[in-house]
């Protein structure tokens, strides 16, 4: 899997990282069990320091998307490890939408159309070979 | 043929082309070092620059030339090896100085022209996670085939010692006749198969190398970039695994001819068969190199984030400490450079002076 990076964008690196790993799941590019690279040679392909790589792999594996296993490395977990929906995820949830649907409201962007947007991205993102 | 003929046609005439060549043989974005955003890089004032290289590099070449003959190489050994090695060292010294001066003139019309500002280095980077999973060379499992030949010529060796006559001609000219004698004695039978091994130790050391160099993909193009740069790795891996097996099959036929006092008609259309085909073979790979690595960048590439000037100074030595990268491809020619922002890569600096001088002390106490 392909992934892109702006080193000059305003959001951290790390976060970058982690956002398109797990897009990277979500959409089944990349599948359960796979591996990633190691943070050594990811740091290096990306040309960024080592804490970075491991900054994002650490909240992923806190996060529980990833395992680091002292043989296989960093692998992704299988399908029925996958974190599910909790009660303090859905509260992180809410909290990160807030200020979306605040700014919205503001700019007069009616409950309809941010429905419609969000059942657009989903559509964009889920693996799309299910059809 | 005359030797000095055939030294000049052999060894200055190839180093000099690729010298002339060499800002042709860069990523397309770079100029003499200095990175050029893309819609610059067709600006007269660059092919000017070029041209002017080009111009003063077969002049220098030729100097070099005309040096070499006015030291007389015809007359006797000696007088050989200091014309050619003058010229050489002329023509090194011609073209680095020729390299830096166009070094600074495009540094300074990028300034001039404003281009850094106008359009900064690229910052998005295309990283492929699964990269290094694939197959990018081959195995170092080959380079067995190469342990054979050196594993049976010394078990040969071993075999025949009791046979092998007491002074063994060491040294040939290029006719294939006997020059140099050397008594005989476990180094001087068994010396070729020890620089043998070290060799293939080097062949196989960058053949691994060739797997774990940091991957560059154009944004601009990722899936051809990635697809290129692959086969460009392969090229390169293969390259490695035969050039090996050449070298080694020819010291080995080298010495095979010294202890069975072969004819020095033999060994003298054997040695320059070798040559050829070794010479051939490599043409071939770095043209098929050269295309593979051109077309992993695409014309429309921006400057990657790595090859910002900054990093390269002189526009050769990469110097970047945030790259945890310790060996990165050269942005000029073909082949792979340390980052020298790394204090581990100056230790590997460091020991590879350090054997290329045993190297040499090994080899003249060996002939000796």
């Amino acid at each position: 899997m392909m992934i892109e990076l702006d080193l000059q964008s305003e959001i951290p690196i790390y976060t970058q990282l982690m956002d398109q790993i797990i897009e990277g799941i979500a959409s089944g590019r990349l599948e359960p069990g796979e591996s990633l690279p190691s943070v050594r040679s990811l740091a290096s392909d990306i040309g960024i320091n080592l804490h970075t790589v491991n900054k994002a792999y650490t909240l992923l594996k806190q996060e529980g998307f990833i395992q680091v296993h002292r043989k296989k490395g960093v692998i992704v977990v299988q399908k029925e490890e996958m974190p599910q929906v909790t009660e303090h995820y859905l509260a992180k949830l809410g909290q990160q939408l807030r200020p979306v649907v605040a700014e919205s409201l503001c700019r007069g962007l009616n409950q309809e159309q941010l429905t419609e947007i969000i059942a657009r991205l989903y559509n964009d993102i889920q693996p799309q070979d299910k059809e | 043929m005359q030797d000095f003929i055939i030294f000049m046609l052999a060894a200055y005439l190839p180093m000099n082309i690729i010298m002339i060549l060499s800002p042709f043989l860069a990523k397309r974005s770079i100029r003499f070092g200095v990175a050029i955003p893309e819609p610059y890089l067709k600006d007269t004032s660059l092919e000017a620059a070029r041209k002017n290289y080009l111009q003063w590099s077969v002049v220098v070449s030729i100097a070099g030339l005309i040096l070499y003959i006015a030291l007389q190489p015809w007359l006797g050994d000696i007088r050989f090896a200091i014309a050619l090695l003058t010229a050489i060292f002329f023509s090194l010294l011609g073209h680095s100085f020729l390299y830096v001066r166009s070094y600074y003139r495009v540094k300074k019309l990028k300034a001039d022209k404003g281009w850094e500002v106008q359009t900064p280095p690229g910052q998005k980077i295309v990283v492929d996670m699964s990269f290094h999973k694939q197959k990018k060379r081959y195995s170092n499992l080959w380079f067995l085939l190469h342990f054979a030949i050196v594993a049976g010529t010394a078990i040969y060796l071993t075999v025949i010692y009791d046979s092998i006559p007491e002074r063994m001609a060491t040294h040939y000219d290029l006719q294939g006749v006997a020059d140099g004698f050397s008594t005989k004695s476990f180094i001087t039978v068994f010396d070729l198969s020890i620089i043998q091994l070290v060799m293939i130790g080097m062949f196989m050391g960058i053949n691994w190398l060739i797997d774990v160099t940091k991957q560059q993909i154009d944004p601009a193009n990722p899936e051809a970039s990635r697809r290129n740069s692959v086969h460009f790795r392969r090229l390169s891996s293969l390259l490695m695994i035969s050039m090996g097996l050449l070298i080694v099959a020819l010291f080995s036929l080298l010495k095979l001819a010294s202890v069975l006092e072969a004819s020095s008609r033999f060994i003298g259309a054997g040695t320059t068969s070798f040559m050829i085909v070794l010479f051939v073979t490599v043409a071939v790979f770095i043209v098929l190199m050269i295309r593979a690595k051109r077309t992993t960048f695409a014309e429309e590439t921006a400057v990657l984030p790595m090859d910002a000037d900054q990093h390269w100074k002189l526009g050769v030595i990469y110097y970047n400490k945030s790259d945890p990268s310790l060996f990165v491809e050269k942005r000029q020619g073909i082949g792979y450079t340390v980052n020298m922002g790394s204090p581990l890569s100056w230790l590997i600096v460091i020991g590879l002076l350090l054997f290329a001088g045993l190297i040499i002390y090994f080899s003249s106490f060996a002939s000796n």
